[in-house]
C-alpha cells in the first residue's frame, strides 16, 4: 500500500508594530483564483501570541476554503494549508492580500509524502469519514430533494472540521492506560497532555 | 458526551433554515418568531457497542491475567483489577427506558447476570467466587433461558486456571482487599515490587502485610455501615466489563431525550436491519424507537473478535446513505451534525472483518488507506512531524 501524498504550503502571520490588534486576509490567490470564499480575520487579544493568531487564522481560512477540498490548520504559530489530491501538482506560489496591522509570509506548495506508519487502522477509518465529504451530486446521496449536499454544517469556533457531510468520531475506552489527564478544554488549550500530543 | 454536541451550532443552523424557508414565502408573519415551533435539526447520535467475547471478563487491565493475578490478591481488588468492586464507589443500578431504576440486588441472593430475567443467583455471603471459568469449581454457571454464560475470566491459553498455590478460587463470603503497603505507584507494573502478585494479607487491622483482607458485611463499608447492597449491586450490573458498560451506557442515554436521534449497532453485526436484535437505525429517541434501543443494549451477548475498524466505517456509511435510504436514511438535512460513539475494551482485530465489513471507504470496496498520514498531530502517526512544525 503507497502512502497518502499531499501538497502542503504555510502562511504565517507577523508582528511588526509593537500592538497589532487586528487583520484582515482579503484573498489568498493560486495562480489568480482565490482559494477563499470570504475574507478571513484576526482579532488580536492583547497579551495573545502569534500560536493564538495562527490558530484563530486557521479556523478562519477553513471556514473560507473547505468547498475546494482544501483543509486549514495551524501547528505552532504557522497556519498549514493542505491541497487535495484532486488539485494535482501546484508549483505556484500563493499571493495573500492583506489589510491591517499583521503581514504575513507565505510558502509555496511543497508535496507532503506521508510517513505515517500504519496503514488502514482503526484511526485511518475514523479520519477518512471526518475529513471526506460523505454527501455529493457525484456520489448521487443528496437525497429525494436535494437538500443533503449543501456543506453548511455548522461547527465549534477554533476546532478542526469542515462544514462538509461528515462523521465526528468519539471513543468510550475500557482499561485504557496512560497519562493524557482529561480537561473541559483540551482541544483548545496550550498547556496539558492533548497539547503536549500536538507538539511532539 | 453533552459537551461534544454544540447545541449553539444546531441553533445557528436552526436559523438559517427559518430565514431560507421565509425568503421562499411571501406572507409576512402575523406572529413573533418562535423558535421553539420551528423544526430542530436533531443531532444524530449513533453508538456501537463492543460485544467481543473480553467484555464478559470480569478484570480490566490485561497485566490482570497476563501477570497472573489471578491466584493472587490483584483479582481482588480495584487497585490491581480496575473493575473490581471498590468501597468508595457507590454502585448505580441500570435504568429502563424510562428512567426508572432496576431493582436494588440482594446479597444473599444476587443475580450472575443483572440483566437477565431467570439467571442464577448467588449467595455473596457464602458462594462468592472472584471468577469462575470452565476450570473452576464449580464452573460457569448454566442460566434458566438456555444461556451458556461465558467464563468471566480469561479463556485464552494459560488464562485462568486455579493453581496449586496461591489464594484459592473457591466458594467463599464475599471480601476484597485494600492496599496497606508502600509500593502504590509499582502496582501493576510486573515488577519485583509490584504487591497486585502478593498472597500473603492479613485479616485485621494489624499485620506486615501489604494487604488488609475485608468480608463484604452489614458494618464493613465505611465508618461501620453496611456495603452488602453495594456489593451485590457491583455484583450484579457492575462485575464485568460489558455488564458495566451497559449499566454506564443506559444510564447516560436517560438524560438523552426526543430532541436528539439515536442509532446502536454491536460490532459483531454487519448488517443495518432492526429485525437484528443487534441493531437500531438513527431515529428520534423517544417512544418505541427508546424502548428498543434500551432492549437492544441490555440483550448483548459477548461474541467473537474484535472488528472495531469495519464497525467504524459502517457507521460512516450510514451517514452516506450507503446503507439506508429514504425515510431510514440517517441524514434529513445536510446541516445535520453526525457522531459515533465508539465503545471498546481493546484493540481492534481483523477477525470477523469480511468484504465491504471492514476498513473501506463509503463505496465498501476502497481501503481507507493511511488517511492520518497528512494530518496534523495528534492524528498523525509516523515519527516525526510531517510538517517540520
Amino acid at each position: 500500500m503507497r502512502s497518502c501524498r499531499a501538497q502542503c504550503m504555510t502562511v504565517e502571520p507577523r508582528h511588526t508594530e509593537p500592538d497589532p490588534w487586528y487583520s484582515v486576509l482579503i484573498s489568498l490567490k493560486l495562480d489568480g483564483v482565490d482559494l477563499m470564499n470570504s475574507y478571513a480575520n484576526i482579532l488580536h487579544q492583547p497579551g495573545a501570541d502569534l500560536i493564538t493568531g495562527a490558530t484563530q487564522l486557521a479556523h478562519w481560512i477553513s471556514l473560507q476554503i473547505t468547498r475546494q477540498g482544501f483543509h486549514a490548520f495551524a501547528q505552532s504559530n504557522k497556519v498549514f494549508i493542505l491541497a487535495p489530491a484532486a488539485a494535482g501538482a501546484i508549483s505556484s506560489t500563493p499571493v495573500i492580500e492583506s489589510a491591517g496591522s499583521f503581514p504575513y509570509t507565505v510558502s509555496p506548495f511543497t508535496e507532503v509524502t506521508g510517513a505515517g506508519r500504519s496503514t488502514n487502522t482503526l484511526a485511518d477509518v475514523a479520519a477518512w469519514y471526518f475529513e471526506n465529504d460523505l454527501r455529493t451530486p457525484t456520489l448521487g446521496n443528496c437525497g429525494s430533494r436535494n437538500q443533503l449536499c449543501d456543506n453548511n454544517v455548522p461547527r465549534p469556533p477554533g476546532l478542526r472540521g469542515g462544514s462538509h457531510q461528515h462523521m465526528v468520531t468519539h471513543t468510550l475506552g475500557l482499561g485504557a492506560s496512560g497519562t493524557l489527564h482529561y480537561r473541559e478544554d483540551y482541544e483548545l488549550a496550550t498547556e496539558g497532555g492533548f497539547s503536549g500530543n500536538r507538539k511532539r | 458526551m453533552g459537551s461534544t454536541l454544540h447545541l449553539r451550532h444546531v441553533l445557528a443552523c436552526l436559523g438559517w433554515m427559518y430565514v431560507s424557508s421565509s425568503f421562499a414565502l411571501t406572507d409576512l408573519a402575523q406572529a413573533p418568531i418562535n423558535f421553539l415551533l420551528a423544526t430542530p435539526v436533531k443531532p444524530n447520535i449513533y453508538f456501537i457497542l463492543d460485544d467481543s467475547s473480553s467484555m464478559q471478563w470480569s478484570f480490566l487491565g490485561d497485566e490482570v491475567v497476563s501477570k497472573q493475578y489471578q491466584n493472587a490478591v490483584g483479582y481482588r481488588t480495584s487497585a490491581c483489577n480496575k473493575i473490581y468492586y471498590n468501597p468508595q464507589i457507590k454502585y448505580p443500578v441500570p435504568v429502563d427506558a424510562n428512567g426508572s431504576e432496576y431493582p436494588q440486588q440482594s446479597f444473599y441472593s444476587a443475580s450472575y447476570d443483572g440483566y437477565i430475567q431467570g439467571a442464577i443467583t448467588i449467595d455473596l455471603s457464602a458462594a462468592f467466587m472472584p471468577w469462575r471459568s470452565e476450570h473452576t469449581t464449580p464452573s460457569v454457571p448454566t442460566s434458566q433461558d438456555s444461556l451458556s454464560y461465558r467464563s468471566d475470566c480469561s479463556t485464552l491459553v494459560g488464562g485462568c486456571k486455579p493453581a496449586e498455590s496461591g489464594l484459592p478460587n473457591r466458594p467463599e463470603p464475599a471480601h476484597y482487599f485494600v492496599y496497606t503497603g508502600n509500593n502504590l505507584a509499582q502496582l501493576g507494573d510486573g515488577s519485583p515490587d509490584d504487591h497486585c502478585r502478593d498472597t500473603q494479607y492479613d485479616s485485621g487491622a494489624s499485620g506486615r502485610s501489604n494487604w488488609r483482607k475485608v468480608v463484604v458485611s452489614t458494618n464493613s463499608g465505611e465508618n461501620g455501615t453496611d456495603e452488602t447492597t453495594n456489593f451485590a449491586n457491583w455484583f450484579s450490573y457492575h462485575r464485568t466489563r460489558l455488564l458495566t458498560m451497559k449499566t454506564a451506557i443506559g444510564r447516560a442515554f436517560s438524560q438523552i431525550d426526543g430532541n436528539y436521534r439515536v442509532g446502536y449497532s454491536t460490532i459483531s453485526e454487519s448488517g443495518v436491519s432492526d429485525s437484528s436484535i443487534n441493531f437500531l437505525r438513527i431515529d428520534d429517541f423517544t417512544g418505541e424507537h427508546r424502548k428498543n434501543f434500551y432492549k437492544k443494549i441490555y440483550a448483548a451477548k459477548p461474541t467473537g473478535g474484535t472488528p472495531l475498524r469495519a464497525a467504524l466505517a459502517k457507521a460512516g456509511r450510514l451517514y452516506a446513505g450507503k446503507l439506508l435510504t429514504g425515510g431510514d436514511d440517517p441524514l434529513q438535512y445536510a446541516c445535520q451534525q453526525n457522531t459515533t460513539i465508539l465503545s471498546t475494551d481493546g484493540y481492534w482485530t481483523s477477525q470477523d472483518e469480511s468484504g465491504s465489513y471492514a476498513a473501506k471507504q463509503l463505496d465498501g470496496v476502497t481501503d481507507v488507506g493511511n488517511v492520518d498520514a497528512v494530518l496534523p498531530r495528534p492524528m498523525y502517526d509516523g515519527r516525526a512531524a510531517p510538517y517540520g512544525a
